[in-house]
């Protein structure tokens, strides 16, 4: 796996560890990796990041311990299936959005109504695009 | 049977005067191994004189300074810098010599010197061998000064403004070879008033002042922790309603607050949000925001 998959922003309000593992888990949910695929070395991504090895390695260990990666001594890091199946994989990670959407809005002080109701226009909107054209070829 | 192993360094009521200045005054410190530990502060803080006293360099008025497990007068100096590689700004090298004289002369000096690695670095920063030490840039006496501190591989490295006339590829590439190091298990304590370049790198950061150490704290942890949150409550209440648990400072601004907040972030949005207000927002704190803010509580004591 390349470097270039990962970026890390220092002065984030988010430990660089799980700004991490979110890219790590991203990259697998995503299917942009696969199972099996080498992740780069600890010394490897804390040099290209210009961060602390122990950073890395604390992604890595919470990686492992979550099912995402898998640690073969004398071999490196290599992606693992992630916890659960593949649908679970990806519904998880849209959970996750979801929840650092909602954690973001109640921090700006928005009602919980006005969140669910956003949530709700939202997905009319992008369901009602996509049925759209499907609905167009089907009636000639 | 695994002790645990001691600390890269251990320091307890360090001192050390000038005169009438007091350039360290009660220092206590820990480094754990394997770690990259900022030390931050002013110009004049004691960050310089500390190191030095570490490296045996100074002698103490008093305290107890341990390295790699030792303490540091039961080394000999020249048994101390085999272990401990120094790089500090402004440090005098061998000018009259050429590059490749210098790094021979180290080479002759320490029994652990890596040749190979040695190569590697000077291939790294393109340094001419065949250049006198004293037409050097700045910024390669800086590189060079690096290759001679972690030639003979030490367990540990302490840089003392370490990247002073180097640019920001070249100090990229400085960096890269301390953090292959503390890959490598070694420990480096890197003294900087660069914080953002602090901020990326270290694992721990100490903020000094005064000869005084105000805080250590892990750097993961402030980003994790430290938050700032604006709150403009719709009616008028006292400061004293909002020293909530893990709020360290209440500051009024306007008709609105300025909460410094160091834990439980989520339980006091909570409360927060219960009280009508007009805004209710959290700003991240990095590295830079928290040291002044250290600053400004050690300005504001008596």
């Amino acid at each position: 796996m390349r470097d270039l998959w990962f970026h890390v922003n220092p002065s984030l309000g988010i430990p660089i560890y799980a700004q991490l593992t979110g890219q790590i888990r991203a990259l697998v949910t995503s299917g942009a990796v696969s199972p099996g695929d080498p992740l780069p070395s600890v010394r490897e991504l804390a040099v290209s990041l210009a961060i602390s090895p122990n950073t890395v390695a604390r992604a890595y260990l919470e990686l492992e311990r979550d099912g995402w990666v898998k640690a073969v001594p004398g071999k490196g890091t290599f992606v693992a299936g992630g916890p659960g199946s593949g649908e679970d994989q990806r519904s998880q990670a849209v959970l996750e959005k979801a929840r650092a959407t909602v954690r973001e809005a109640l921090a700006q002080g928005m009602e919980p109504v006005k969140i669910l109701e956003l949530f709700q226009a939202v997905l009319m909107q992008d369901v009602g695009q996509q049925a759209g054209p499907s609905r167009r070829r089907e009636s000639p | 049977m695994s002790q645990a192993p001691s600390p890269a360094v251990r320091i307890g009521g360090l001192a050390k005067r000038f005169g009438e200045v007091k350039a360290v005054d009660g220092v206590d410190l820990e480094v754990p191994r394997g770690c990259i530990f900022g030390l931050l502060g002013p110009n004049g803080a004691g960050k310089t004189t500390t190191l030095k006293l570490l490296l045996g360099l100074l002698h103490p008025d008093a305290g107890t300074l341990e390295v790699l497990g030792k303490p540091v007068n039961r080394f000999t100096l020249p048994d101390l810098l085999q272990r401990v590689g120094y790089v500090a700004e402004g440090r005098d090298l061998y000018g009259y010599m050429r590059v490749g004289e210098l790094i021979g002369f180290n080479a002759r000096l320490y029994r652990n010197w890596d040749h190979k690695a040695v190569s590697r670095y000077l291939d790294l920063f393109r340094l001419p061998m065949d250049r006198k030490v004293e037409d050097l840039s700045q910024g390669m006496k800086s590189q060079l000064a690096l290759v001679l501190a972690l030639g003979h591989r030490p367990e540990l490295l302490v840089l003392d403004e370490p990247t002073g006339g180097l640019d920001p590829l070249m100090r990229r590439e400085f960096l890269s070879l301390v953090i292959e190091e503390v890959a490598g298990g070694r420990t480096a304590i890197l003294s900087s008033h660069i914080l953002h370049e602090v901020e990326r790198v270290a694992d721990l950061v100490a903020v000094m002042r005064r000869g005084r150490i105000l805080a250590v704290r892990a750097v993961e942890a402030i980003r994790r922790d430290e938050k700032r949150v604006r709150f403009v409550p719709q009616h008028e209440i006292s400061p004293d309603d909002l020293r909530l648990p893990g709020v360290t400072g209440v500051e009024r601004q306007g008709k609105g607050f300025v909460l410094s907040v160091s834990s439980d972030l989520e339980a006091l949005l909570q409360r927060l949000a219960a009280i009508p207000h007009f805004v209710l927002e959290v700003v991240d704190l990095n590295l830079e925001d928290v040291f002044f803010d250290y600053m400004g509580k050690e300005e504001s004591t008596p």
